[in-house]
């Protein structure tokens, strides 16, 4: 095969990446295909490097079984996903972070750490791009020697920047996905395997001759099995299961792709299963290929054993095949890791130091600086590669770099699983262990003369890695108890640690307005940018453009806002640029951040599991039951913001828990600040049922509080209880008690003027006999008419209260109701006022009911009488009956004058009467409404009737219709 | 997280203080594919539990 044959190979294959990336960019591939979970999974397979294509025959030559451990830790990792990779998802997306060195600066608190680890980072992972760039040179030097390496190099880091920049670099924000670059890496995982799949079966079928021949050769050759199934002298592959463990999620490409490119829980939980299926067929094919190699004596360094059997064999596909799959395998972890330490670098490096322009070109500038990082790093991997390649060996150099990775395991289990690691622990653990491993590991190697470590010794080599990473644990555990976390520690300790519940930002200040977030902003992006920003996240927020946001909708905004710069700017600089000057708040709740926290809590509920799972149901339990109490329940904090709101106030107030929650009890709506506002100030703890008006009606409630003195957070709990239904109820009893006592006044007033007034009756009568003077006789008639019209009344007291005492019950029969009614229209009838009224009956014949018929006929009587005297002369009286439900409704409808409403509270009173003086006693009504209690009935009036005319009467009597009354209606048909 | 806590450290004890077990499955067995047999077992259990956690 000749380079050009090579050139075109690989040109051919990297454009058909790019299409496939620019196809899942553009849409033309479908987006259910794109963002499927099970692409994301692929794209993890991203860990198999240049290093499955050759250094693992190389491996596996030497030392056996032992080359399984590369692909057995990363299977570990994939395995242990719950424990490890998904709560790290969870931080990692609640907090935008997008690197290593983003949870570690986010983590304790600290962006000199960021930085530190960013420097790491970037000069281990060196050797590491120096070593694909190297399987690829001597891929293709091994086909094709006639070029020169140090131009095949050249070429290969100048395609791969141009992939990054394009497909890895097009958005400012690092938040932003990059499906094209995350399709692209799934297109090579599948590229790989089956490129090595082709050649294993190809191997298995044609050189061993299947699975018999394989075992026959085996059983011809048996120190092929036992150099493959010997144990190494040293322990050290155990220690390279760590390392590759490690390697699987610390490592900047895989952390990029595990946790910043399109990774869901379910594309993490999917990776449990396709991660290690796909290293296992990797790692399967190494022995059937590595026999093969050797049943045909291939020669050459057994790294390249593929390429061997393909020129052993002249089959020039075979080659090809070795080629794409080797190019596939380092082009991936060349792009994603540029890629990523590029978003580090600018996080962290540069933005920290530098100024951002004050204007629309902020995120075109940010989108540069981290296209020239790539390429900054791609000439850093080529440097690498051109002066390490000539000086060490890098497969070692690169399993050395592995090691120093290594360095940030204890810091990331302690993020997941030890809150009381602190940022000093931390860093010296990691100071410590680095140090250890740069002066026993990497000095003897890079320079053996200046070294106290023998070449004997460094054969221990897994020794010195294993204790620098005891080294840096202990050290770590011993700084933190020692120089134990601060507050704000703690806090982001117990936010990774509590199943990575997202926290809301412990940064509240009472008094921030928009204004101040502009301002805080504008300090560090620039006002053009800065107001970009905050208009972008009040959109996001459905929030209008004012400065006078809600103390809820601010803290929200913030929270936004800092997720955004987190994606453009780092966590770190994003929480430093939102950061505003501290309130005193340790450990104290602030309103809003309850309510939020309990928000978050709802969606997170199912995830929390034993006592946080107990707990969170017994919190639920509490809040249900004070939601649904039937009285208004309103806790404050010491400074008399509003806590909790419950439903009932909610009703009461009309003001929903998300416009108070956060506010003041003075600035709540009127007349709410002032009435809860001023309880709240007194020392009472009761004020009894006060009037409050709402909405022109009034309201009665009275208040309780209890103050919480005796809590950590003091506080105040107010209690509000709506008496409104009560005070109306006591009213009502006021009334008829009101009513009873002047009946039982009028009975007594009635038996001591009835004696006097016969007495004068008598002696009038005897006048009149006893004399024929006109005079006389004409006073005497007076006189009688006088004491007949007393005699009425007293007689109308008496009924009244005789009725009003409900003593002696009177036996109630079948009232047939129409003929009542007419019996009492032709009473009316007898008098003059009477005779003039078109009164009509139009209740039907067949209705009946149970009462006293005279009782009855004296409140017909009554009710037409005052519809007479209400009603002009041939005014039309209406009666009539219907039945609704188990009620009799009987209605007197009048075309008069009609009442006012200032008279109503009053019309059954005893002695009120609109008529002149003389004219009535003021009785009638209140006799009517006794007599119909009695009868289990209800009387209502309304007036006007006719309310288009605005004049009229109608008088509503329910009585119950009983069964007899049901029988008789249907049984009385004759 | 406890329940985490306790599987994620039984684990690592598993692979680390008994690296007994990791010589049995890598170099102990009769044929060549025992290791990638005992493997597969893993991926087998790992993914069942996967599928669970997907259902």
């Amino acid at each position: 095969m000749s380079i050009y044959l090579l050139a075109t190979l690989s040109i051919t294959y990297l454009l058909l990446l790019f299409l496939a990336a620019y196809a899942s960019e553009r849409g033309i591939l479908p987006q259910r295909l794109v963002q499927n979970p099970i692409i994301h999974s692929l794209s993890l397979g991203v860990y198999a490097s240049a290093w499955t294509f050759y250094g693992a025959f190389g491996m596996a030559a030497e030392t056996g079984f032992s080359y399984l451990v590369s692909y057995l830790g990363a299977t570990a990792t994939f395995i242990l996903a719950p424990l490890i990779l998904i709560p790290l998802l969870r931080i990692t997306r609640s907090y935008q972070l997008s690197s290593v060195a983003d949870l570690f600066a986010f983590r304790f608190r600290s962006a000199f750490i960021g930085s530190l680890i960013t420097l790491f980072i970037l000069i281990a992972s060196m050797p590491l791009l120096a070593i694909q760039i190297q399987a690829f040179v001597e891929s293709v030097h091994v086909i094709d020697s006639s070029v020169p390496r140090h131009k095949i190099a050249a070429a290969f880091c100048l395609i791969i920047a141009l992939f990054s920049i394009l497909y890895g670099a097009r958005h400012a924000s690092l938040r932003s996905r990059h499906d094209g670059l995350v399709v692209a890496i799934a297109l090579e995982s599948i590229v790989k395997l089956t490129a090595i799949l082709t050649l294993t079966l190809f191997a298995f079928i044609w050189i061993h001759g299947g699975f018999s021949g394989l075992s026959e050769w085996l059983s011809q050759h048996p120190e092929a099995l036992q150099n493959m199934k010997q144990p190494p002298e040293s322990g050290s592959w155990r220690t390279l299961f760590i390392v590759f463990f490690a390697a699987a999620f610390i490592t900047p490409h895989m952390f990029h792709l595990l946790f910043g490119e399109n990774a869901t829980e379910k594309s993490l939980t999917l990776s449990m299963i396709i991660m290690p299926v796909f290293l296992l067929i990797m790692a399967l094919c190494v022995p059937i290929l590595l026999w093969a190699s050797q049943r045909l004596g291939t020669l050459g360094h057994p790294d390249f054993i593929l390429l061997g059997i393909g020129n052993q064999l002249n089959q020039q596909w075979f080659g090809a095949i070795t080629f794409i799959g080797g190019l596939s395998a380092a082009s991936g972890i060349t792009i994603v890791a540029t890629v990523a330490l590029a978003s580090m670098m600018q996080n962290h490096l540069l933005l920290p130091i530098i100024r951002l322009p004050d204007s629309i070109r902020m995120y075109k500038w940010l989108l540069w600086i981290r296209r020239s990082l790539i390429l900054f790093v791609m000439l850093g991997s080529y440097t690498a590669y051109v002066y390490l390649d000539h000086h060490y060996e890098l497969s070692y150099l690169g399993l050395i770099t592995f090691i120093g990775f290594v360095q940030f395991l204890p810091g990331v289990l302690a993020t997941l699983y030890w809150q009381r690691a602190s940022r000093i622990g931390f860093l010296s653990g990691l100071i410590a262990g680095a140090a250890f491993w740069f002066f026993t590991i990497l000095l003897p190697v890079l320079l053996p003369d200046a070294s106290l470590i023998t070449r004997d010794l460094l054969d221990k080599w897994y020794l010195f890695a294993l204790l620098s990473l005891l080294i840096n644990t202990l050290t770590m555990i011993l700084v933190s108890f020692v120089v134990p976390a601060d507050a704000e520690e703690q806090d982001t300790a117990l936010s990774c640690v509590l199943n990575a519940l997202p926290r809301p930002s412990s940064f509240s200040s009472d008094h921030e307005t928009l204004e101040d977030i502009a301002q805080r902003l504008s300090s560090r992006l620039g006002k053009a940018s800065a107001q970009r920003e905050i208009e972008a996240a009040l959109a996001l927020l459905k929030l209008p453009m004012s400065n006078k946001l809600k103390p809820l909708d601010l803290l929200r905004l913030r929270n936004i806002l800092e997720n955004n710069l987190s994606g453009l700017l780092g966590p770190a600089e994003a929480t430093a640029v939102l950061r505003p000057n501290e309130i005193n708040s340790k450990g104290r709740y602030k309103s809003r951040e309850i309510h939020l926290l309990e928000n978050q809590l709802e969606n997170y509920h199912e995830r929390l599991s034993g006592l946080a799972a107990e707990l969170d149901r017994m919190r639920r339990h509490h809040r249900f039951t004070l939601q649904r109490l039937p009285i208004g329940v309103c806790t404050l904090d010491e400074h008399a913001y509003v806590l909790f709101w419950n439903e009932a106030l909610e009703n009461y107030t009309g003001l929903s828990a998300e416009a108070t929650l956060g506010v003041n009890i003075a600035a709540l709506p009127y007349p709410w600040s002032e009435f809860l506002g001023h309880f709240t100030r007194t020392n009472d703890t009761y004020q009894p049922a006060t009037t409050i008006d709402i909405g022109g009606i009034t309201h009665w409630f009275s208040l309780h509080k209890t103050h919480l003195d005796d809590q950590p957070e003091k506080g105040l709990i107010l209690l509000v209880e709506d008496e409104t239904e009560h005070k109306a109820l006591a009213n009502r009893l006021a009334h008829t008690e009101r009513l009873a006592s002047v009946g039982r006044f009028a009975a007594g007033v009635a038996h001591e003027i009835g004696n006097p007034v016969t007495g004068i009756a008598c002696l009038a009568q005897n006048l009149k006999l006893e004399t024929e003077d006109p005079e006389v006789l004409r006073t005497g008639s007076q006189i009688l008419h006088q004491t007949s019209r007393i005699t009425r009344i007293v007689q109308s007291l008496i009924r009244f209260a005789h009725t009003g005492s409900n003593d002696g019950h009177s036996e109630f029969a079948p009232v047939h109701l129409c003929q009542c009614i007419q019996e009492a229209i032709d009473l009316v009838r007898l008098d003059e006022r009477g005779k003039d009224m078109l009164i009509t009956n139009q209740v039907d014949e067949r209705l009946y009911c149970d009462g006293d018929e005279q009782l009855l006929l004296q409140v017909f009587v009554n009710l037409i009488n005052n519809a007479c005297d209400a009603s002009t002369e041939r005014a039309k009286i209406v009666i009539d009956a219907s039945i609704h439900h188990d009620r009799l409704k009987i209605r007197v409808t009048d075309e008069g004058s009609g009442i006012t409403q200032e008279h109503f509270p009053r019309l059954f009173e005893p002695f009120f009467t609109t008529k002149d003086p003389g004219k009535g006693t003021g009785l009638g009504l209140s006799l009517v409404y006794n007599i119909i209690t009695e009868h289990y009935g209800t009387i209502e009036i309304i007036s006007p009737a006719n309310k288009k005319q605005n004049k009229g009467t109608q008088v509503i009597i329910q009585l119950p219709l009983r069964q007899s009354a049901i029988c008789s209606s249907v049984g009385y048909l004759n | 997280m406890y329940q985490h806590r306790l599987l994620f450290l039984l684990t690592l004890s598993g692979f680390f203080i008994l690296p007994s077990l990791m010589d049995i499955w890598l170099f102990g067995g009769t044929g060549w594919l025992w290791p990638f047999f005992i493997w597969l077992i893993i991926i087998v259990i790992s993914s069942f539990i996967a599928w669970l956690k997907l259902r």
